[in-house]
This record gives C-alpha cells, sequence and structure tokens, in this order.
C-alpha cells in the first residue's frame, strides 16, 4: 500500500507536469480510441462523458472486436487503441471464457521462499493469465485452492472476489465481504484483487469517479470482468511501440481508462489484476498453438483455465 | 507493495529531463514512437518531469542506503524469531512435503473419502433408529405411569419437565454447551448412553479411522496454511523495519525498492535495455551494485 501511495502521489505531480501537447490546458480530458486501419481514430470514452455506468457493450467497439477461436469455451482477440501520452499506441489483448466449457484452476506458483509462476509454465492450458496482487512474495487477501483457504481475506472497499465453485460456475462477489462464501464446501477456489473497475451491473466505482484512486498514473493493466452472458472477461494492455521489446514496458492505461474499457467490452463486474511487471497471460489457439504475453516478473498465484468442464 | 511497474512509468518520466541530455526519457520515446506509429509525424516534447521527495534519484547513495534496508527488510524477524522468508520456506516444504504423500496415494484419498461417507451416513442412520427405539421406550413408559401416582413418578416427571426446559431455554440462547448439558440429562433419564450407541453404530457400519499418512498430509498442509498467514504478517512489518534501515519514509523506500527491482528486471536477456527508463546515473549506481540487487530481486 505504501508503494501505491508513493507511486500515486509522484504520479499526479509527474503528470502535471507532463500535459498531453494535443491538450496542454487539460480541458477536455482523457480520450479513449479505436486506431482504425485507415489511420483515423474513432473515440469511445470520453473522461469528460465518462458514463457512470456502462449498460451495454460499446457497439463501436465490440464491431471491431474480431473473436478468434482458442481452445473449446474460450475466444481472443487484439485490438490496437489509442490514448493519451504513453497511451498513445497500445494493444488490447482480450479473452473471453465461458465458464460452462473450461475448468478453472488456481495454481499456487510459490517456490521455497520466492514467487516462481510465469506464463511458461502453462503451456498447455486453453487460457492462463497471474491472478490476484501480489504484496511483496505473497499475494494480497483471500486464497482458497482445491477447497481450502490458504490465506484469509483481506479488507478494502475496492476489492473484489472471484469464487470458483464445486459445479463449474463462476461467482462474482464485489467488495471485501466474502462471509457468504467462506468455509463453504462448494467452494472450489477464491482471490481477490483490487482495485474494483465496475460493480453491480456496469457501474463505475465513485472512486474512480472523484479522484479518490489516481486517475493519472499509467501503467500496463491487466482486468479481469464478467459480463452480462456470464463470460469471463480478460483484457491486458501492450505497449504497441516500435521500439524492440516495448511491450513488456509497463506503461499503459489509467484505472478510469481500464473501467471503461471493461465497461465498453460489456462487463458488469471488473476488477484489476497485477499488472505493470506482473501482467502475463498465454493463450492457446484452436490448433493448440500457444500464444503468450510475457512478463518481467514470477508471481504467486495464477488462474489456469483448460478445455473441458 | 511491489509496484515496481508504476515505479518505471513514473521513472520514465520523473527521468525524462535528465533524460534528455543523456539517453532520452521513455516516455518521450514511447510518445514519439506511438505517434509515429498512428501519424507518421514528430510531436513537440512534453514537459519534463523531476524527482520529488517521493521519488529519490537512485544515485550510488540512495542505492546504498537501499541495499541496506532491503537486507533490514530481508532478515527483520517476526514474533516467533522467523523471516518472512524463512516463513515462507517452511510453508513451502510442508506443502511439497504434503503434495509428495497424496501423490503416493494419489487414488487412496477419494477410495477412502468414499467409503467413509458411505460408513458415516449408515452410522447415522443406525443413530437414528436408536433414537426411535429410545423414543418408543419412552412412550412406553410415560403410557405405563399412568395410575396412582408415586413419588418416584413425580420425581421423575419433574426431573424430565425441568431438562426440557432447560433444552428450550438453551436452544433458545443458541448456548450449544447448555443444550449438550440438558441433552445428556434427559439421556440419562431415559437411560440412553450415547456414547454407547455410537460405538455400536460406528462398530456396525465399519467405520475406519483416517490412515496415518493422510493425516500426515492434513496435518502437513495446514501448517504450511499457518505458517503462510504467518509470513504475510511478518512481509507487513519488515516493510517499515527496512524503510527505517534505509532512512527513508516507507514511501520513499517502497518506490526506491521497487524501482531497483525493474532495473533487475530489465537486464534479463530479450528484454528491453534499462536505458531506456533510468537515467545514466541511475544505470551506473545500480548496475554497480547489481549482484547485490540480484540477492533480493534475482
Amino acid at each position: 500500500m505504501i508503494g501505491r501511495t508513493a507511486c500515486c502521489v509522484a504520479a499526479v505531480a509527474l503528470f502535471a507536469a507532463a500535459a498531453d501537447p494535443d491538450d496542454p490546458a487539460g480541458l477536455g480530458g482523457a480520450t479513449l480510441a479505436l486506431r482504425l486501419p485507415s489511420g483515423a481514430a474513432r473515440v469511445f470514452w470520453r473522461e469528460s462523458h465518462a458514463p457512470v455506468r456502462w449498460t451495454a457493450a460499446d457497439a463501436s467497439l465490440a464491431a471491431l472486436v474480431t473473436w478468434r477461436p482458442g481452445q473449446r469455451g474460450v475466444e481472443w482477440s487484439t485490438l490496437p487503441i489509442t490514448g493519451q501520452g504513453e497511451a498513445h499506441a497500445l494493444t488490447l489483448v482480450l479473452a473471453r471464457i465461458d465458464p460452462r466449457s473450461v475448468s478453472f484452476d488456481l495454481v499456487w506458483g510459490m517456490e521455497r521462499d520466492r514467487a516462481a509462476w510465469t506464463v511458461d509454465r502453462a503451456p498447455d492450458a486453453a487460457l492462463a493469465l497471474n491472478a490476484g496482487m501480489f504484496v511483496e512474495q505473497l499475494p494480497w487477501g483471500w486464497v482458497v485452492m482445491n477447497g481450502r483457504e490458504r490465506l484469509a481475506p483481506g479488507h478494502g472497499p475496492l476489492s473484489s472476489a472471484v469464487v470458483g465453485l464445486v459445479d463449474g460456475r463462476v461467482v462474482w462477489v464485489d467488495g471485501d465481504d466474502v462471509s457468504t462464501w467462506r468455509g463453504r464446501a462448494d467452494v472450489r477456489f477464491a482471490f481477490q484483487s483490487y482495485p474494483t473497475l465496475l460493480v453491480g451491473d456496469g457501474a463505475v466505482p465513485v472512486a474512480l469517479r472523484d479522484g479518490a484512486i489516481n486517475g493519472t498514473h499509467r501503467d500496463a493493466r491487466l482486468a479481469l470482468g464478467l459480463d452480462r452472458q456470464g463470460r469471463l472477461l480478460v483484457a491486458m494492455t501492450r505497449l504497441d511501440v516500435p521500439i524492440p521489446g516495448a511491450d513488456r514496458i509497463p506503461l499503459g492505461l489509467t484505472v478510469p481508462e481500464m473501467a471503461a474499457v471493461m465497461g465498453a467490452l460489456g462487463a458488469r463486474h471488473a476488477v484489476l489484476l497485477d499488472g505493470g511487471l506482473s501482467a502475463q497471460m498465454t493463450i492457446s489457439d484452436s490448433t493448440g498453438q500457444a500464444r503468450a504475453w510475457k512478463g518481467l516478473r514470477r508471481v504467486p498465484l495464477a488462474l489456469v483455465a483448460r478445455a473441458g468442464p | 507493495m511491489r509496484r515496481p511497474s508504476m515505479i518505471i512509468a513514473l521513472a520514465a518520466l520523473a527521468l525524462a529531463s535528465v533524460a534528455q541530455a543523456q539517453i532520452g526519457g521513455i516516455r518521450r520515446k514511447v510518445r514519439d514512437a506511438g505517434r509515429q506509429a498512428v501519424t507518421g509525424q514528430r510531436p513537440p516534447r512534453g514537459a519534463p518531469p523531476q524527482f520529488d521527495n517521493t521519488m529519490l534519484e537512485l544515485n550510488p547513495e540512495v542505492v546504498a542506503r537501499l541495499i541496506k534496508g532491503l537486507e533490514a527488510r530481508s532478515t527483520a524477524r517476526g514474533a516467533a524469531g522467523q523471516t518472512a522468508g524463512q516463513l515462507r520456506t517452511r510453508s513451502s516444504a510442508a506443502s511439497d512435503e504434503a503434495a509428495t504423500i497424496n501423490n503416493q496415494h494419489s487414488d487412496d484419498r477419494a477410495q477412502w473419502v468414499d467409503a467413509n461417507n458411505t460408513a458415516e451416513n449408515c452410522v447415522s442412520s443406525e443413530l437414528t433408529k436408536a433414537d426411535e427405539q429410545h423414543m418408543q421406550a419412552m412412550q412406553q413408559r410415560f403410557m405405563g405411569m399412568t395410575g396412582v401416582n408415586t413419588p418416584e413418578k413425580m420425581k421423575f416427571m419433574q426431573d424430565w419437565t425441568a431438562a426440557g426446559q432447560e433444552a428450550q431455554q438453551a436452544a433458545a440462547a443458541n448456548d450449544t454447551a447448555g443444550l449438550r448439558r440438558a441433552q445428556a440429562k434427559l439421556n440419562t433419564l431415559m437411560g440412553v448412553d450415547a456414547r454407547a450407541d455410537s460405538a455400536k453404530a460406528r462398530a456396525t457400519c465399519h467405520l475406519t479411522p483416517m490412515p496415518a499418512w493422510m493425516r500426515r498430509a492434513d496435518s502437513l498442509a495446514a501448517s504450511s496454511d499457518t505458517l503462510l498467514v504467518r509470513a504475510r504478517v511478518v512481509e507487513d512489518s519488515a516493510r517499515v523495519v527496512g524503510s527505517g534501515a534505509a532512512g527513508m519514509t516507507p514511501a520513499q523506500f517502497a518506490m526506491a525498492a521497487e524501482r531497483a527491482e525493474a532495473f533487475v528486471a530489465l537486464q534479463k536477456p530479450g528484454v528491453v535495455g534499462g536505458g531506456y527508463v533510468f537515467s545514466s546515473i541511475e544505470e551506473q549506481a545500480l548496475s554497480a551494485r547489481l549482484v547485490d540487487l540480484k540477492k533480493y530481486f534475482g
């Protein structure tokens, strides 16, 4: 928390000093736009007119997403977008997963005293990504694996929990009260993360709109959500600039912008997972060939989906 | 918290002014490259960000203090005299041993659980039967009490009524211990030996105890989890110890540590060079202590 606070404090000062040359007075606020093949940009979100609640996916964005088949129950896509500053050229790596067609496992990635999991450890997964938020070496908050609680719940109003049940259903919990699910025999896995991006049915939390959460710091982001069809949605940002290896540089969107991405994709609920150096994901295409977006850090916890319930 | 990503981003911004004279900041580079990719045009330079009281420049003196703090953080001990790393290591060892035992008996647990569930259902059924028999015996006893009231009958009825009321009150108050006591009194009055009933049912149903290997595996798993919880507590307190030893505020220490971790990560093969995100002063200072830093972030 200390680090995050420090970063946020610094970010406010730094970004204030480094205004966008296109909008030096900051009058228009941030925007997010799709980068079209023609070279034009189509804006799908403006900070100055940001929805308080996303009631449906953004049609212009949805129309440009070409979902490709992965393993059964998994689809994925990439989408070029543009925002302000370092977010001028980003690629969104997207995935959506039908929980009824896959089985999830929460994988513990600690070896001796260090976090050790990377996407390289899940070459046969339909999809795998780092799960939760990490404090030092260990995950923050609640961790249940194979029905066994390994770590107790964490508390914070902007946290969310993802609960996997024995029958294959995935339940989303807004907020830090997991007492309804804690200790239940039908909970197979669970983890928490923060900050929450969307609650209830697409509502953007007040803290993301009133400045309580830093709205200017840019970072590589990884978000998990649940859409209105009950599918899990994953969105990860990657820098898309012609510098070798730049896709792993942790620059990208702000937290409110990431909420907008998830809302525009049609998520009802969404939460950030550990981004920056930690963010990593692998997806197997329909032929079983793995595509990996690697991170720069080994992580202690991962969510792995395999085809078949 | 480990937030090197934030630090890198901030570092890139903060260092842009330094980088202008040295290597060029990642913020400008990324922005320029991105804009070129999108529009084919180079944009004007943005205002350079500055270091501040939270983000310290990682010069040799600051890096030395940081390493002192990292060492203090890694050696900080919890209430039981162990570091977070030691507790994590012990937790991993216990978890690994439990996994090994479980793997050696991969099908045995499921078989035992199935057999145990069947036996438990059987025991439950036997105890229900016993309860019904006791109830019938009780009803017969009450029916046999019609007629002349003897002192023995009166005493029995008084005791029965009192124990029944006690049970009701305990149940209303969610007093499980009280309910248990009241039930024991009722059982005594009815001549019921619950322990004997249970033993008989378990013998009838061939309820087998948990195998030793499974008890051991479950005990190790529980121990692993306990150690993990303790490790997380020590991690929290060690961060405060580390910042004190570094002579930094917790925020300064956290940021410096995370930037240093980012520097180490960016040295790995196939990763874009640290020169994009650190000033040459920082690169020199961090490179000179890379071996030391890898001890904490390697």
